[in-house]
């Protein structure tokens, strides 16, 4: 039984927004385990990216977290520290790459001086930098004279990527938080960048949450899935398990959505409608009024919780199990 | 008629731009009606000299006996034309500079840009002074005239990067793919977005046009035809000593609240506007 | 560094431009201020052709009669050996030595002046920015705003005023007073400050408003930004991040602000030297143009100009020092 790293419980993130209180998280629970790789995937506004910046504290007003816990590592509410603490804590234990990572760099300020703000924010992690800089750097296929002493304006952007991620290593912090890493990059730096990843992984054995909406950057990498929908966790698995079994209408919506490059082709069914104003949710399950199986019992009952079908596969649908005969 | 009603309202929410409008129509009243109701009589009353606010003179009266109150009413008419008269000028020319420049770009811009750039170095209130020196400023229009040689440069290449960066925007590409002329995608395209844009700026130029025109009255550069807010303010300092004695106070501070009534209204108003106008500087 | 090049031989260009056009504008406006000094003298004072000639050409640097071009030649040489003709107003006094003795003047109001309200406004910017909405922010935007607005003489007016006719605290007039000795002793440089703080004032209190607003604009638009909340992710401590982060960034667009605002300052001057009989440019400008002192307007109007150009580039290179996206051309 894998150690849990990262434990949220019934989080809960609003935004309030022209005096209307918009949901962008519901009551969320979800478990990261020590060295997983777990991709977060869901359509653009359903929560993910909200769910990363509340991991670590940073959700700009007029967003606030509501209520829940976020414990670290089995002691540390990550909800509950001060600011000293927060700053310390941030990046050190856990770090984040940001979508679009080249606006996440300073424009006037020359990317070594950018590590060494990083550096000199946590002088209690002493251990050799110069190095760990360069086997970094090395990592990421980044040349280091190239790179150090320019201004980001003069990197492309696949390569600004590149540096975000190793600004997210520099402290070795043992949860990597990966927000979309390869959008608004071409497809081959894209490769390259889940490469350095797996690499990552594998040598190091950082544990890693990985947000995206395109699912086949999950299966590159990830060992679970989670599926978002609406601000909740609508189905919760392993890789195989998602791809091969999945249960959730939703789920099977988005795999029917993706195209395939081997096999035939066989015609692409989007899922009707669009998301839900997190406003306004309907009433019962938030799928309903785009889910192919929908029947009274989702417009009615109370949202579906998330319950186990198998071991480590849950799924939030009142009728999985007659979808799935 | 339904635009302008949607405006008003949008202005009387906005407690600033609600304010500095009442307070701009007021001018506008007092120079368009005013000087029928309040009649001006310009004879010296000496025994009348520097009277302080009473009832027959609700302002008191200036040096030479006259009524202050009707002064400030008729000097506002002078303030307002020139002022509206020289922003309209100006707005014209950078509109008719600008716009060119930044739609059609390449030689046209270049040229363009050179002359006002040529405007834009020689600071514009030396050159407004020079210029008093030797062309007899005669009557408003004249003065307007002057005044916008010295503010559109600046005006125009405003309006030439607003044109600029509405040029790149899809609806203009879509009406130059629709293979619509360029005039008309100027006309009923670009203008209609710019409105708003060029509206603010036409009355940041009326407050740059009353900044100049009282200064210049005021130092005495510009000759007097009629009774205006920086002539008095003229009068008041060098006629009546108002700096260093107390009983012409009200001569002095009675064009210096009105100038700068105008010019606070105006500008409260248009930052207001700007607020409506571009919703991302809101609260 | 091309791009300074080409920055610096504008600048040139333009200072050419406008001696240019300076000297087409004496020759050619109409009521020609030489030809009427030549009719002047003629007829009032019975002088000969030749005697009244080299007199307007002494005050103007250069003969009236010759062809236009040999005029501007010798125009052009005067201006370079410092010769830019004599006043009419101070007789006997050469415009260089008077521009000489007031530039000083006038780059010390302006230049202390500018520096007060762009670090006032700046300041207060920055700090209303991250209270926005706030009570605080209403009140001093508005105030600032209307400040702002209020022309730069009426302020002066309302100073001498209140402060200086009325209460008699500070002097209304003049750079110095009339028994101080100048030169480099205490006494004298206190009694110069004394005498500029109405005149420094007028300008601060109606310009420290622009800046602060700008840079309110500015800085909210930068804390909206990635790499701000980046900046604090990564758990950097939130002083630096106003300093290296915000305020580095926020500053940038003030920039283009900054040569406006010396050509404004330069050009209102005028009102206020005037106003306060302040021996700087600004006022042999305003008295030479009542008293129709072309050669001294000449000098003072290039004067300005040139000083406005100068500024300008200096700006422009400050910028592009600080702002590394733009060396990049």
């Amino acid at each position: 039984m894998k150690e849990i790293l990262l434990d949220i419980k019934g989080l809960t993130v609003e935004y309030l927004s022209n005096s209307k209180i918009i949901k962008a998280v519901d009551n969320m629970d979800l478990a990261v385990y020590k060295e997983d790789v777990i991709g977060i995937v869901g359509e653009s506004g359903c929560g993910k990216s909200t769910l990363a910046m509340s991991i670590l504290n940073l959700i700009p007003s007029p967003g606030y977290i509501r209520d829940g816990l976020i414990i670290f590592d089995r002691g540390i509410n990550i909800l509950n520290l001060n600011e000293e603490e927060l700053n310390r804590f941030r990046w050190e234990k856990i770090s984040m790459v940001f979508q679009a990572a080249q606006n996440t760099l300073n424009p006037v300020v020359k990317i070594n001086e950018q590590l060494n703000d990083i550096i000199s924010a946590h002088p209690n992690i002493n251990t050799s930098i110069r190095e760990r800089v360069i086997e970094l750097f090395k990592l990421v296929k980044l040349d280091p004279e190239r790179v150090l002493n320019v201004y980001p304006h003069q990197l492309s952007g696949g390569m600004k990527q590149r540096v975000a991620i190793v600004m997210a290593l520099i402290l070795e912090p043992p949860l990597l938080i990966l927000d979309e890493p390869t959008t608004a990059l071409d497809v081959l730096t894209q490769k390259q960048i889940l490469e350095t990843l797996k690499e990552l992984h594998k040598t190091k054995n950082i544990s890693m949450i990985l947000i995206t909406h395109d699912l086949s950057i999950v299966a590159e990498i990830a060992e679970r899935i989670a599926i978002m929908y609406a601000g909740k966790i609508v189905e919760l698995a392993s890789i195989d398990e998602i791809f091969y079994n999945s249960k959730h209408p939703y789920t099977k919506g988005l795999l029917k959505a993706a195209p395939s490059i081997v096999g035939d082709i066989e015609s692409l069914v989007s899922i009707p409608g669009s998301p839900p104003d997190l406003s306004s949710l309907p009433k019962g399950c938030r799928f309903n009024d785009r889910c192919p199986f929908v029947k009274d019992i989702c417009k009615e009952t109370e949202q579906p919780l998330l319950t186990e079908v198998l071991p480590d596969h849950l799924v939030a649908c009142h009728r999985w199990r007659e979808i799935n005969g | 008629m339904e635009a302008l009603l949607k405006s008003l309202s949008i202005i009387y929410k906005n407690k600033t731009a609600f304010v500095g409008f009442i307070i701009l129509l007021s001018f506008v009243f007092m120079a368009t009606i005013g000087p029928i109701l309040v009649p001006l009589d310009t004879s010296a009353h000496t025994e009348e000299m520097f009277q302080p606010p009473s009832i027959r003179h609700i302002l008191g009266a200036d040096y030479a006996g006259r009524d202050i109150f009707a002064e400030i009413i008729h000097g506002s008419r002078s303030v307002l034309i020139v002022g509206v008269l020289a922003a309209l000028i100006s707005v014209s020319i950078s509109v008719l500079i600008g716009i060119p420049s930044g739609f059609m770009g390449g030689l046209t811009d270049w040229i363009l840009m050179r002359i006002t750039d040529i405007f834009l170095t020689i600071p514009s209130l030396p050159l407004l002074v020079v210029l008093a020196a030797f062309i007899r400023i005669g009557n408003p229009l004249i003065m307007s005239l002057v005044l916008s040689l010295t503010s559109w440069p600046g005006l125009a290449r405003a309006i030439r990067s607003q044109t600029l960066s509405l040029r790149e925007r899809d609806f203009i590409e879509a009406a130059k793919v629709s293979g619509l002329s360029s005039m008309y995608i100027v006309f009923s395209e670009l203008l209609p977005n710019m409105a708003p844009y060029i509206a603010i700026s036409a009355i940041f130029a009326i407050t740059q046009a009353v900044y100049a025109q009282v200064g210049l009255f005021f130092l005495g550069l510009a000759p007097f035809t009629s009774i205006n807010w920086g002539v008095m303010l003229n009068f008041a300092v060098s006629q009546a000593g108002a700096l260093y004695s107390s009983r012409s106070v009200s001569y002095l501070l009675s064009p210096i609240v009105c100038i700068s009534l105008l010019q606070i209204s105006s500008v409260l108003f248009v930052r207001a506007l700007e607020e409506i106008f571009n919703p991302r500087l809101q609260k | 560094m091309s791009w300074i090049l080409k920055r610096v031989v504008t600048s040139v260009f333009m200072v050419w431009l406008v001696i240019t056009l300076i000297f087409f504008l004496i020759r050619l406006m109409p009521g020609n201020p030489m030809d009427y000094m030549l009719m002047q003298l003629i007829s009032m004072r019975s002088m000969s052709v030749e005697e009244a000639t080299k007199l307007v050409q002494s005050y103007f640097g250069f003969k009236p009669k010759e062809p236009l071009l040999v005029q501007y030649i010798n125009y052009f040489k005067g201006l370079l050996t410092g010769n830019l003709g004599q006043s009419i107003l101070f007789p006997g006094t050469p415009v260089g030595r008077l521009l000489g003795q007031s530039v000083p003047w006038t780059v010390f109001i302006v230049g202390i002046s500018l520096i007060i309200s762009f670090a006032l406004g700046i300041y207060l910017g920055t700090s209303i920015a991250y209270v926005r909405g706030s009570k605080f922010d209403n009140i001093l935007s508005l105030f600032g705003s209307i400040t702002n607005s209020i022309p730069n003489y009426i302020i002066a007016i309302l100073l001498i005023y209140v402060l200086g006719g009325l209460l008699h605290i500070f002097p209304m007039r003049g750079a110095y007073g009339t028994d101080v000795n100048p030169g480099f002793n205490l006494k004298f440089i206190l009694d110069v400050m004394y005498h500029g703080i109405l005149p420094i004032s007028s300008y601060v209190i109606t310009s420290f408003g622009g800046w602060m607003l700008s840079m309110k604009g500015s800085t909210t638009g930068v804390l909206g930004e990635d790499y701000i909340m980046a900046a604090k992710a990564k758990g950097i401590p939130t002083k630096k991040i106003k300093n290296s982060y915000v305020r580095r960034n926020a500053i940038l667009p003030l920039f283009t602000n900054l040569t406006l605002s010396i050509g404004f300052m330069l050009g209102g001057a005028l009102f206020i030297e005037t106003m306060f009989s302040y021996p700087g440019v600004g006022y042999y400008l305003s008295t030479s143009v009542s008293g129709r002192d072309y050669p001294l307007m000449q000098g003072c109007f290039l004067l300005i100009t040139v000083a406005v150009i100068l500024a300008n580039l200096i700006t422009d290179l400050t910028y592009s020092k600080l702002d590394p996206r733009i060396r990049v051309r």
